[in-house]
């Protein structure tokens, strides 16, 4: 259970992220961004460390 | 312990687990070029809106009082059709965040394919504001490589079903997730044990990161793919009904009962709504006989749906006022989830950057065939740690 945890929650935050915006404008366009920024900002850190040793 | 010593139970998830392994290496590997050609295309059709406005192709109203007097929509289309006298009416369409452009497509007949214009009219001043091209140049090649790689239908379908296998992929990608990284933890790369192993690791995670929106790109992509078949199967049903009282009599001539009125009293039997576009009679979103208004909703998600209200141009009355099949709206609905611009610049920007790492997920699978497949299998259990 512990292998999924993470991923789950960055899975249903994508999903509600991208819901919302399409659902209403505002305040939910907001919560979007957010969200899938969460994925963005965790897949920066891997690429980070996928660079490490390469450079 | 060689796997005939392992206990049965073992043997058979260990080979469940191959069965997987071959579903996802075979399945990524037929469509990763592909999607791969979609990913980079796509990049600059997420900011198509904003490249064809730096390339003049999209109408730039000078800002008058909100108040403005405008133009009938028949002068609008006289002052499009003025461009090319030689040419007629096909469709008119606004956008919905801009009621002051019309966008007239004209062409030498409604059925026409080819030869097609368009011209964006000022509706405050019947001012030409730009001629959007159609065809050819760098954005409608870019589009048209991404929709059908030029092909057509059967470039449609066949992207389609290169979508279908990266959905597979990525369901398979899902179940091999959990015995790879059980041991690495979420989001890491271990960089000291070799550059194979820091890249499985960072395919995995990217992958397992990404995976809700790149399913639902993917899956709205397929959708798309079976746009035209959708829409052909509403024209010969739903819209065939819709006007088959009209079987067998004669095209009217002209003259023919004014746009705009067809135009208000649409509008005044859905008065929650705004005009998507106007089909002219002939084309093959109405009939000889039919002005066809598409009318748009008003909220964030019926906004990029369509009611189509018929009003005859002649009696200048409605003949029909349906909603669309399920499966239209579906289509309609599930456009946004795949080009990202329901929510402002921001989520532009996110989509491409999704975009960027996906093209690096696919890169590194394909790395990962490449290495490996020099050796032994594509994906070793032995990995598992």
């Amino acid at each position: 259970m512990r292998v999924w945890f993470l991923p789950v929650v960055i899975g249903l935050l994508s999903i509600f992220g991208l819901v919302t915006g399409l659902l209403a404008d505002g305040w939910a366009d907001v919560f979007t961004w957010s969200a899938l920024c969460g994925a963005c900002i965790v897949c920066a850190s891997v690429c980070k460390k996928l660079l490490w040793r390469s450079t | 312990m060689t796997s005939s010593a392992l206990p049965r139970r073992a043997n058979t998830s260990i080979k469940r687990l191959k069965v997987w392994i071959w579903l996802h290496k075979w399945s990524s590997l037929i469509c990763t070029i592909f999607m791969l050609m979609l990913a980079l295309t796509g990049f600059p059709l997420i900011f198509e809106h904003e490249i064809d406005e730096a390339l003049g192709e999209t109408a730039k109203p000078a800002s008058f009082e909100a108040k403005s007097p405008r133009m009938s929509v028949d002068q609008v289309l006289a002052a499009a059709v003025a461009q090319y006298p030689d040419k007629q009416g096909m469709f008119m369409s606004q956008e919905a965040d801009d009621d002051r452009v019309w966008y007239v497509t004209l062409a030498n007949q409604p059925d026409s394919e080819e030869e097609l214009k368009q011209v964006a009219i000022d509706v405050r001043n019947g001012e030409v504001l730009a001629q959007p091209k159609l065809s050819g140049g760098v954005m409608n090649t870019i589009e048209g490589l991404h929709v059908d790689m030029l092909l057509g239908l059967p470039g449609m379908l066949f992207l389609g079903a290169m979508g279908v296998l990266l959905l597979v992929s990525l369901i398979s990608g899902v179940v091999l997730y959990a015995p790879f990284m059980r041991k690495v933890g979420f989001a890491q790369v271990r960089i000291t044990k070799g550059k194979r192993m820091k890249w499985l690791d960072a395919h995995n995670a990217l992958g397992i990161v990404t995976l809700v929106w790149f399913f639902v790109v993917g899956t709205t992509g397929v959708i798309n793919a079976w746009s035209e078949l959708l829409i052909d199967n509403w024209q010969r049903t739903h819209l065939a009904k819709m006007i088959e009282t009209y079987q067998g009599q004669p095209v009217p001539t002209q003259p023919v009962g004014s746009l705009q009125h067809a135009v208000d009293i649409a509008l005044s039997a859905e008065p929650d709504r705004t005009v998507q576009f106007i089909a002219f009679p002939g084309t093959g979103f109405t009939s000889w006989h039919h002005y066809g208004v598409y009318l748009r909703g008003a909220t964030p998600l019926t906004i990029r749906t369509s009611k189509p209200v018929f009003v005859d141009v002649v009696t200048g009355k409605i003949t029909s006022n349906q909603n669309m099949p399920w499966y239209l709206t579906m289509l309609q609905v599930s456009q946004p989830l795949h080009f990202g611009d329901y929510a402002g610049m921001p989520l532009k920007f996110i989509w491409a950057i999704f975009n960027a790492f996906t093209i690096l997920v696919l890169i590194s699978g394909l790395y990962l065939w490449w290495s490996k497949s020099r050796r032994r299998g594509w994906y070793d259990i032995e990995e598992a740690p």
